[in-house]
């Protein structure tokens, strides 16, 4: 029935048989590397955002929309990080498949813990807040295993003769994490406890799961550039609570960072929030990988300067 | 599983030239047109899923004394082989600017070779279209549609203009003036006055069409009689930085010159965007270009009047023009940009080309500037050149905008 009428059309398509890889469409780097742990050989991936931007900003680009026409998979992080692209897409993708609702549609948030969750009212005087709660939970590594763990259960129901493989893949996955998970929690272990400052309000679920507390945000609303008199205020708390760490984000103009880090003689930590948004951070591991050390080392910094 | 969508968007602008002559310069229904304030729209917008095979939009602008239907439409969502059908009353899609709506531009008014060819308020109608995503690696689009002819804003073939707020109803060429431009003295406000009256003694006000040829009746019931559109867009990525869009458009329909006068519109445009490989916020590049080329085919035409027949030649009317624009995206929050334009055409028709502003040579030049606050507000400042045949001299106008936006969060454009 679907089909009807249009034989020509749909046989100058790859048609989407079983035996076919599972087509991904990924938002995100991060979700794309995850994908890519799961899915090996047998999935064909798109990744939308590219790793040093903000996927908050992203435009929405026509060639999107011919990967999302053949896509078996739509991934996205949800909690509105997409808001601004994503919805055009979906709309001018005629892809019935991926459409909310339908198991070729996954929200990934739907597995974590959202933070941050505004109480009370919340409207656009306050910046860009979202009202679902913080989206950047892919950066502590229990929520990355747990959208992995949907990803393999998702794309064995659309695949089910691989879901064996999928199921396979994953357990490999978690057990180079856990292995992982203990070293950087270790190489964080000494650190447990301190604050840090953040540019843009990325390092909630990272900072949680690692025992780290953020305390200041350069920005003075979410999404809304550093003012001089903001900076003043941070660089005052920073004094009284004794904070001696910035983390920054590839997006954000670290002339703010260097800035603070004068005044307050502290070190950035020059952190990746998706895999590949600064050299080394490669993969989903990598990313991860990276980041405790980047902390860590700026610990370290901290702690054998004056 | 649904969305809906609400949104109002206003804007204003404000400008330091003669009213008058601005008036004839800004052809764009929403530009600002006037020496003070202007509240160029302030857009409702509705959206929503209708159901599992279609979705649909609604926007609707208020003006200070007027409201009009910008587009109502419903889009299907579950056709299958890539194809989409979209009913309604809509925009057509013909190049960039004429489908987007006002407060996507980059610029507070309209290109003038897209207030020439298309309308003041763009090119829209109902009808129906079909979109095919071709089976290609790439982004490739092709659009079919028909449309009346006839409605207001298609002057280019039957539509008979349209014009906001509480004046007369009269077609785009009339603004032609009849009056000498040789008294380089004269006032412009004057001018304007006296054109008011009917000095063309054979054209009633609203019975002209394109280059001040009379307008003849024609039925809008067979199927030659409707406005047929096509176009072809492709898109990719050059780099990892840069991408580019580009697509072919052409519009073939009935004209009221003549019972068999006909009108071609063929266009081109091409759009290229870069970002940074640093995912810097802010920073881009937008080139955009857009080539309009009308041919206004009108038949031999013998108007009887009590001592005297006006007759009109078989001639073919032809117009063209193009703007150019660059937006670079220098600091987060920050944008500025340059758009160059130029239109002309040939010698055909009753008026004097010179003397029409519909018609005649122009070039505009358009330094501009944007502040946008957050993703829901902008200000801007811009500055026209113009130098226009229809005028004694060059005019400079500078034009200041706030435009900002409530409701849910919009969609970001390529």
């Amino acid at each position: 029935m679907k089909r009807w009428g249009f034989a020509v059309a749909a046989g100058m398509l790859a048609a989407t048989t079983h035996a076919a890889p599972l087509r991904v469409c990924a938002t995100t780097p991060d979700l794309g590397a995850l994908a890519a742990e799961i899915g090996g050989d047998d999935i064909v991936l798109t990744v939308f955002a590219k790793p040093a931007e903000d996927p908050h900003l992203l435009d929405a680009k026509p060639g999107f929309i011919r990967a999302l026409h053949d896509a078996d998979l739509y991934v996205e992080t949800g909690m509105e990080l997409e808001i601004g692209w994503a919805p055009a897409l979906l709309r001018g993708a005629r892809n019935p498949r991926i459409l909310p609702g339908q198991p070729g549609h996954l929200d990934a948030s739907q597995v974590i813990t959202p933070l941050e969750v505004p109480q009370g009212e919340v409207d656009r005087s306050h910046g860009d807040v979202h009202p679902g709660g913080n989206p950047h939970y892919l950066l502590a590594p229990s929520n990355g295993l747990a959208v992995a763990r949907l990803l393999a259960e998702r794309m064995g129901a659309l695949r089910p003769e691989r879901a064996d493989t999928f199921r396979r893949r994953y357990a490999h996955f978690e057990e180079r994490m856990q292995h992982a998970m203990t070293s950087w929690e270790a190489r964080l272990a000494p650190h447990r406890g301190k604050g840090l400052v953040v540019d843009h309000n990325l390092w909630i679920y990272f900072a949680e799961h690692f025992g780290l507390r953020v305390h200041v945000q350069l920005e003075p609303k979410p999404g809304l550039p550093p003012t001089t008199r903001h900076l003043q205020e941070v660089l005052a708390r920073m004094r009284t609570e004794n904070l001696r760490v910035i983390a920054t984000s590839p997006f954000s103009d670290e002339r703010h960072a260097q800035f603070v880090a004068k005044h307050a003689g502290a070190t950035l930590a020059r952190l990746a929030h998706q895999p590949g948004a600064r050299p080394g951070s490669d993969g989903y591991m990598g990313m991860l990988h990276h980041n405790v050390n980047a902390i860590a080392d700026a610990f370290d910094a901290t702690a054998r300067a004056p | 599983m649904s969305w809906s969508r609400r949104a109002r968007r206003r804007r204003t602008a404000t400008s330091s030239e003669d009213s008058d002559v601005v008036e004839e310069l800004q052809g764009g229904g929403h530009d600002p047109k006037r020496r003070g304030f202007t509240l160029q729209q302030a857009e409702l917008s509705l959206s929503g899923v209708v159901d599992p095979y279609f979705s649909a939009q609604t926007h609707i602008v208020f003006l200070e004394d007027d409201v009009e239907l910008e587009e109502a439409y419903v889009t299907s969502t579950a056709l299958p082989g890539g194809l989409e059908l979209k009913a309604g009353y809509y925009l057509t899609e013909f190049g960039r600017i004429n489908p987007s709506h006002p407060h996507t531009w980059h610029w507070l008014d309209q290109p003038i070779v897209a207030s020439r060819l298309m309308g003041e308020d763009g090119l829209r109608a109902a009808g129906a279209r079909l979109a095919w995503l071709l089976p290609t690696r790439w982004y490739s689009q092709v659009y079919l549609g028909i449309q009346n002819a006839d409605s207001d804003t298609a002057i280019s073939f039957l539509g008979e203009g349209h014009h906001h707020g509480d004046k007369e109803e009269h077609s785009h060429a009339e603004d032609a003036h009849e009056e000498e431009h040789a008294d380089g003295e004269e006032e412009h406000g004057e001018e304007h006055a006296e054109s008011e009256e009917d000095e063309h003694g054979h054209a009633e006000e609203g019975e002209t069409t394109i280059a001040g040829r009379t307008r003849v009746d024609r039925d809008a019931s067979d199927l030659d009689e409707y406005l047929y559109s096509a176009r072809w867009e492709n898109s990719f990525d050059l780099t990892g930085q840069s991408t580019i869009l580009f697509g072919l458009s052409g519009l073939y329909g009935p004209n009221a010159a003549s019972e068999d006068g006909e009108t071609f519109i063929y266009g081109a445009d091409l759009t290229w965007k870069w970002r940074p490989a640093s995912g810097a916020r802010g920073k881009f590049l937008v080139w955009q270009t857009e080539l309009m080329r009308r041919d206004f085919d009108a038949g031999a035409v013998s108007i009887p009047h009590d001592d005297h027949s006006d007759d009109y030649p078989s001639e073919t009317i032809e117009d063209w023009g193009l703007y150019s624009q660059l937006v670079w995206g220098f600091a987060p929050r920050w944008e500025t940009g340059l758009r160059f334009e130029y239109v002309t055409g040939n010698d055909a028709g009753v008026e004097e080309r010179d003397d029409d502003p519909a018609r005649a040579d122009r070039i505009r030049i358009s330094p501009m500037v944007a502040f946008r606050p957050s993703e829901f507000s902008r200000v801007r400042l811009q500055y026209n050149y113009d130098d226009a045949d229809f005028l004694d001299d060059e005019v400079h106008t500078v034009w200041a905008g706030i435009e900002f936006l409530y409701g849910k969060h919009p969609a970001h454009q390529f």
